[in-house]
């Protein structure tokens, strides 16, 4: 069964490479965010990353960028996902946005449509416990920046069916991806290990052990790794990294997910990463781009 | 355009160096093949171009290896003025 019509809800930083991943490789993409707001930002940012996608990628032949847009509807009207059979949902990582959302999502959507959650920590099994329909809700965990990431985290649900999981497999395969099948738990396999990881280099960075830049080189040109700790926190964004490790902590219990004061302070300040300009590194134009400078700390 | 075409040049080697923290790059050194860039900086550069030096592209100049050494992008900036 090929999967022609998908659905995306949440159009922030993962959103916007869900859906550009999506119409790149053909598929007629519904956008949905409540913030209009959000939506005339993700198709500027849509554009321009079509436009250069073929650079950013390696691939040499550049994209037609109006092709692609005209496969994207954007809309701020959820009903519309009436007509979809896959939706992936992306919204921001809190419970209270997230249970309402799948509640509407269930009373809107087809009886037959699967439900995918962009999430990186919140329990597939709670998630599909909000809707009428558990055995179709999965975990579909892209990486930023998704076009240029072939693989994903895909997690199963308590309830998760194998035809739920063939379904996400072959729209995964639509989009030139795979998959890692993982069983549900906070946080899965990647967040569980990443954000303990990244919280412990901020509480580095903050007893001034080190600098930023000294933590993030020791991971890269000691042990290979392409990105710093840091800098991945400011791919990821601040806040995401922020809200990541209080869910781990509230669903495991377990005081060594404790978040780094730092992380919080940064959060209040505005010091979210790429997306801001600044957070452990400044950067020339928020929301893209290369590191520029190194924090004065440490 | 408001500055001249070797001012733009010395704009981007500087921020070519800054962001990459490369004091000691030299301008014919392949920013992608030496690791200091990754491939997501590329989009940066031509941002920088545009936004920051006000230098429109065309589709036909968005290619690797118009970006892979400060030289190299030099020559872009220059080839864009005289046809501007």
């Amino acid at each position: 069964m090929h999967l022609e019509r998908v659905g995306v809800v949440g159009a922030g930083v993962i959103g916007v490479g869900v859906i550009q991943d999506l119409a790149q490789t053909g598929h007629d993409t519904l956008a949905i965010d409540v913030d209009g707001e959000a939506l005339g930002r993700a198709e500027r940012i849509l554009r321009r990353s079509i436009r250069l996608h073929h650079l950013v990628a390696g691939t040499g032949q550049p994209l037609n960028v109006n092709e692609i847009m005209s496969r994207i509807r954007f809309s701020t009207d959820l009903e519309l996902l009436r007509d979809r059979r896959f939706v992936v949902e992306n919204v921001t990582e809190d419970w209270s946005i997230k249970q309402p959302l799948y509640e509407q999502l269930d009373q809107i959507c087809d009886p037959s449509c699967v439900f995918a959650a962009n999430t990186s920590v919140i329990p597939i099994t709670k998630i599909a416990a909000a809707t009428s329909r558990p055995s179709q809700v999965i975990g579909m965990h892209f990486m930023n920046p998704v076009p240029l990431k072939p693989v994903v985290e895909m997690i199963r649900g308590y309830h998760t069916s194998d035809t739920t999981i063939a379904i996400a497999t072959q729209l995964l395969s639509q989009m030139d991806k795979s998959a890692i099948l993982v069983n549900d738990s906070p946080g899965f396999v990647s967040n569980r290990v990443l954000m303990v990881t990244i919280n412990e280099a901020a509480f580095v960075l903050d007893e001034g052990v080190a600098t930023a830049q000294s933590v993030d080189t020791i991971f890269k040109d000691c042990f290979g790794h392409r990105m710093g700790p840091l800098e991945t926190a400011d791919l990821i964004g601040v806040d995401t990294i922020l809200r990541s490790i209080e869910a781990l902590r509230e669903e495991l219990g377990d005081s060594k997910y404790r978040p780094c004061p730092l992380l919080k302070t940064m959060v209040n300040a505005g010091l979210l990463g790429r997306k801001s300009g600044k957070g452990f590194y400044t950067y020339e134009q928020p929301g893209n781009g290369e590191q520029r400078d190194v924090d004065g700390r440490g | 355009m408001s500055m001249d075409v070797g001012k733009a040049k010395n704009q981007l080697q500087e921020f070519v160096v800054r962001s990459l923290g490369k004091p000691d790059l030299a301008d014919s050194d392949d920013i992608f093949e030496v690791g200091e860039a990754t491939s997501l900086y590329s989009m940066e550069l031509v941002l920088f171009i545009e936004e920051k030096l006000g230098i429109p592209l065309d589709d036909d100049d968005l290619e690797r290896d118009n970006f892979s050494t400060i030289d190299a992008m030099g020559s872009l900036i220059e080839r864009k003025w005289d046809a501007a």
